[in-house]
């Protein structure tokens, strides 16, 4: 079931092939290299176009040549032709070839079936050298360069030389030499020096000879004294190196340098899963068909691509350089050409090209007397062919106000670094004619002083109704006392901190009143009071000793006799409490009557509670 | 409720004599500024300033008053006394935009150096200009107060006391902290020693409190200044970009009038 999974996407795509109309089929027989040592393996690559059905030579053999089938990828382009879809499907089967001896072998022409037809392929002759890493004749890898944005000739846009893209800075390609890694990776640059600042595309390439799929998104890529920008989606692609096909997955991002001198770009990392012949033997259908195939992760790597990092010049620098390197140009437009007093007209300055627009300030208005002038607003708008982000336009919306009548706008100018010149440049819009009649509803300071030279007060013609419209009309009474020394303000604050006050002393004192030692206490005095009133002569026997039982009830919080019991004091202390208490039980029953106390009694029986009650402390 | 008849003769006439008294400040007032704007109109600015300063002694502060009283003030040339009614105006007026405006233009013509432009050196201004002041006290004073009593009851009552007290003093220090940053962006409290120079010719501030000494930089007329301390004739002072010494008190006039 497993391998049924696996095959689908296989299956899919023959479906797909079936179902496409047919077109002109080609059958390419190829190798990676044709010079190898022996016991290096080298690929054969069958690519198959435009066909379904597809039946391939049961058997290749060769003497002295170990042929096996490796795997099979495949690729469907869809195109639209007079209002038809056309699926176009091209696969290549790979063979590994691994020699046996030394030797030149001539792989024969293959009869490859295709949609009922059988096409042949040209025989290939490979070349076993004797020693491993003897030098084979490639072809040397030929890259797309890196598509460089058009710049165009726009206006103000000095002359500039062309970006070096027609030999970029690369790394990790295989030399025509070497025998070429079924996988890896490589960092293209278009230049191999730069300035500070300075916005340069970088494009990570990761080549597959062999089936695999990229595990993460985007490649893991950073470094010490550059900043890297978004990565724009990827884009895949086929390439032929040194004999071999790969396909290729390629990431455009740009960097900037933030420090001079030679730093070091990447290496950039993608973990990928690789598909490799299994060394089990597989025994399904499908594993029969295409071969068993076995997943392996693997991070493809690039090697790292030195980069000379220069300073930017002091010579010549404009006083307006505000940090924009790259190539640009600038136009303005105004909106509307003719404003009223008050009215404000919108210059639009727009600068384009291509750098870094993220450290670009605003242009700096030149000739602005008349003109009131406000901080800009600021958009970009990136070209639609750089999914980057360094090539596209940059708007500036000044908003101008006339404080006196104009006839042109104020000048915007915009000063950069252009890295292929090696120079700044400075750029200006030219005026624009407007018709801006001068508001009033501003004070002007200058005209005061041609106030003061005109003639005076008194011969002064009527002023128009609108000189006075820069007045105000409310005249709100204010005071300069900080609202926080309002009278009002300060007796509702003093009001709540007293009520606040207030309320933290009741809980206070209602903690206190409320805790278990005052609880304590005012049991004490409780009992205390009963002994008290105990101490008079006078008091009749009877309540003497209803006080005495009174007492210790409240001592001990019961009247249980087990409380006493229970109590901590000294056991002579309890027979003694005990014994009045018995005197009272007695009393309480007896209907004999109670016998008078003498001063003497009385005054042993409170010293015992007295001591009882020490003893309870 | 007793009818007017019924109120006592001699309060009666008391109240009809301060009614008449006040009704005619009013009118005396608003005469004034009538005269003013008249006078501004035919372009007869003396005529105008010195209504207004009368409006604004008969009515009282009034961040309006002040404004057009700049405008006059502008038009015969006079950049310090312009300089000070602004700062005026805005100090009663945070929200005054126009008066903000008007200064800034003036200081930019007398050499005044600009002020710092990042947020941070500038959130008081900007707090002062966006939002109500007053109203942002009374909510932070009104939230502090309602987190302080809820406070003693999640101290004194509330069985959750450390949920309870821990919300309440996170809501206190909200409200406290509201009404802390209105109070420090009030013009009224954070400018409350500015000082305008007013000589045409600005002022020097020097190292030192005598004619002799070295100076420590120019104030042009408009500029502002804090004032430390005064000292007779000499007022130790600060620019606003940090630079302290000594000028003569005479050449200064604070922002807050003095009664």
């Amino acid at each position: 079931m497993k391998a049924l999974i696996k095959s689908l996407p296989a299956l899919v795509a023959l479906l797909v092939c079936g179902v496409s109309s047919a077109r002109a089929q080609q059958v390419q027989a190829a190798l990676a290299q044709d010079h190898v040592a022996v016991g290096q393996p080298v690929q054969l690559n069958l690519s198959v176009t435009g066909g379904s059905g597809v039946r391939l030579p049961d058997r290749i053999s060769v003497e002295g040549l170990d042929i096996r089938f490796a795997g099979k990828s495949e690729q469907t382009q869809v195109t639209m032709t007079n209002g038809r879809l056309n699926a176009v499907t091209s696969a290549i089967y790979t063979y590994m070839i691994i020699p046996v001896k030394a030797g030149t072998y001539t792989i024969p022409s293959l009869s490859v079936q295709v949609g009922g037809k059988v096409l042949k392929t040209d025989p290939l002759t490979l070349t076993v050298g004797g020693v491993p890493g003897a030098p084979s004749s490639g072809n040397v890898p030929v890259l797309p360069a890196i598509p460089v944005p058009n710049t165009g000739a726009r206006t103000g846009v000095p002359s500039s030389t062309p970006p070096q893209v027609s030999s970029p800075h690369r790394a990790q390609v295989p030399p025509p030499s070497e025998p070429a890694e079924p996988v890896f990776g490589e960092i293209v640059i278009p230049r191999k020096t730069a300035y500070v600042g300075e916005v340069i595309p970088v494009e990570l390439r990761f080549y597959f000879a062999v089936p695999a799929r990229t595990l993460q998104e985007k490649p893991s890529f950073s470094g010490d004294g550059f900043t890297v920008m978004n990565f724009a989606e990827p884009t895949q692609s086929q390439q032929e190196i040194n004999g071999r096909m790969y396909q290729f997955v390629a990431f455009k991002t740009a960097i900037t340098p933030v420090k001079s001198g030679p730093i070091e770009i990447g290496p950039a990392k993608l973990p990928a899963a690789i598909q490799l012949p299994s060394s089990r033997p597989s025994d399904d259908f499908f594993g029969n068909l295409f071969g068993a195939l076995d997943y392996r992760e693997h991070v493809v790597e690039t090697r790292p691509v030195t980069l000379e990092v220069k300073p930017l010049p002091k010579d010549g620098r404009p006083a307006e350089f505000a940090g924009a390197i790259g190539q640009f140009s600038i136009e303005a437009t105004a909106n509307p050409k003719k404003a009223g007093p008050n009215d404000p007209v919108s210059l639009n300055v727009k600068v384009s090209g291509r750098g870094n627009f993220d450290a670009m300030s605003p242009p700096v208005l030149q000739e602005t007397e008349g003109w009131r002038t406000y901080p800009p607003g600021e958009s970009f708008t990136p070209s639609p062919s750089d999914p980057i982000g360094f090539n596209g336009e940059k708007t500036f919306e000044y908003m101008l106000l006339a404080r006196e009548d104009r006839s042109v706008t104020p000048i915007a100018e915009f000063s950069y670094f252009d890295p292929a010149i090696e120079r700044y440049v400075t750029l200006k819009t030219a005026p624009i004619a407007v018709e801006a009649r001068g508001g009033s509803a501003v004070p002007a300071p200058t005209p005061a002083v041609a106030v003061a030279a005109s003639p005076s007060p008194g011969a002064a013609s009527p002023q128009p109704a609108a000189e006075t419209d820069v007045l105000v009309r409310n005249y709100a009474p204010a005071t300069f006392r900080p609202f926080v020394e309002n009278t009002a303000f300060l007796v509702a604050n003093g009001a709540l901190a007293v009520t606040w006050a207030a309320l933290l002393f009741l809980g206070i004192g209602r903690v206190v009143f409320n805790s278990k030692s005052a609880r304590a206490a005012a049991a004490r005095r409780e009992a205390r009071a009963f002994l008290h009133k105990m101490e008079p002569s006078t008091c009749p026997a009877e309540q003497f000793y209803q006080h005495a039982v009174d007492f210790v009830a409240a001592r001990l919080g019961s009247h249980d006799r087990e409380a006493l019991a229970n109590s901590s004091v000294r056991p002579e202390t309890k027979a003694a409490v005990a014994s009045i208490l018995d005197v009272c039980d007695e009393m309480k029953y007896s209907t004999s009557g109670v016998a008078e106390l003498s001063r003497e009694e009385r005054r042993r029986i409170i010293d015992q509670l007295k001591s009882f009650d020490e003893e309870l402390r | 409720m007793k009818n007017f008849a019924d109120i006592p003769t001699v309060i009666r006439s008391w109240s009809l004599a301060a009614l008449l008294v006040l009704a005619g400040w009013e009118a005396a007032s608003a005469g004034a500024v009538q005269d003013a704007d008249k006078a501004f109109a035919a372009g007869d600015y003396p005529t105008a300033q010195r209504a207004y300063q009368t409006a604004l002694s008969s009515q009282g502060p009034s961040a309006g008053l002040y404004y057009n009283l700049a405008i006059t003030q502008l038009r015969q040339n006079q950049p310090g006394e312009a300089s000070l009614s602004l700062r005026r105006a805005i100090m009663l007026d945070p929200r005054m935009i126009d008066a903000r405006i008007a200064l800034s233009d003036l200081e930019r013509s007398q050499g005044v150096p600009p002020p710092p432009l990042h947020w941070t050196a500038r959130w008081k201004e900007i707090l002062a200009e966006k939002a109500p002041l007053p109203a942002l006290m009374i909510t932070g004073c009104v939230v502090a107060w309602i987190a302080a009593f809820l406070l003693l009851r999640a101290v004194f009552r509330s069985e959750r006391k450390f949920r309870a007290v821990l919300g309440s003093l996170v809501l206190l220090a909200v409200g406290a902290g509201l009404f802390s940053v209105a109070c420090l962006a009030d013009p009224r409290i954070s400018e409350r020693h500015a000082a305008v120079v007013l000589p045409s010719g600005g002022t020097t501030l020097l190292s030192a409190p005598a004619d002799q000494s070295a100076v420590v930089t120019k104030i042009p007329a408009g500029g502002c200044v804090y004032v430390h301390r005064r000292s007779g004739e000499w007022t130790y002072c600060e620019t606003p970009s940090g630079e302290k010494g000594w000028t003569a008190t005479k050449s200064l006039e604070s922002v807050v009038p003095t009664a």
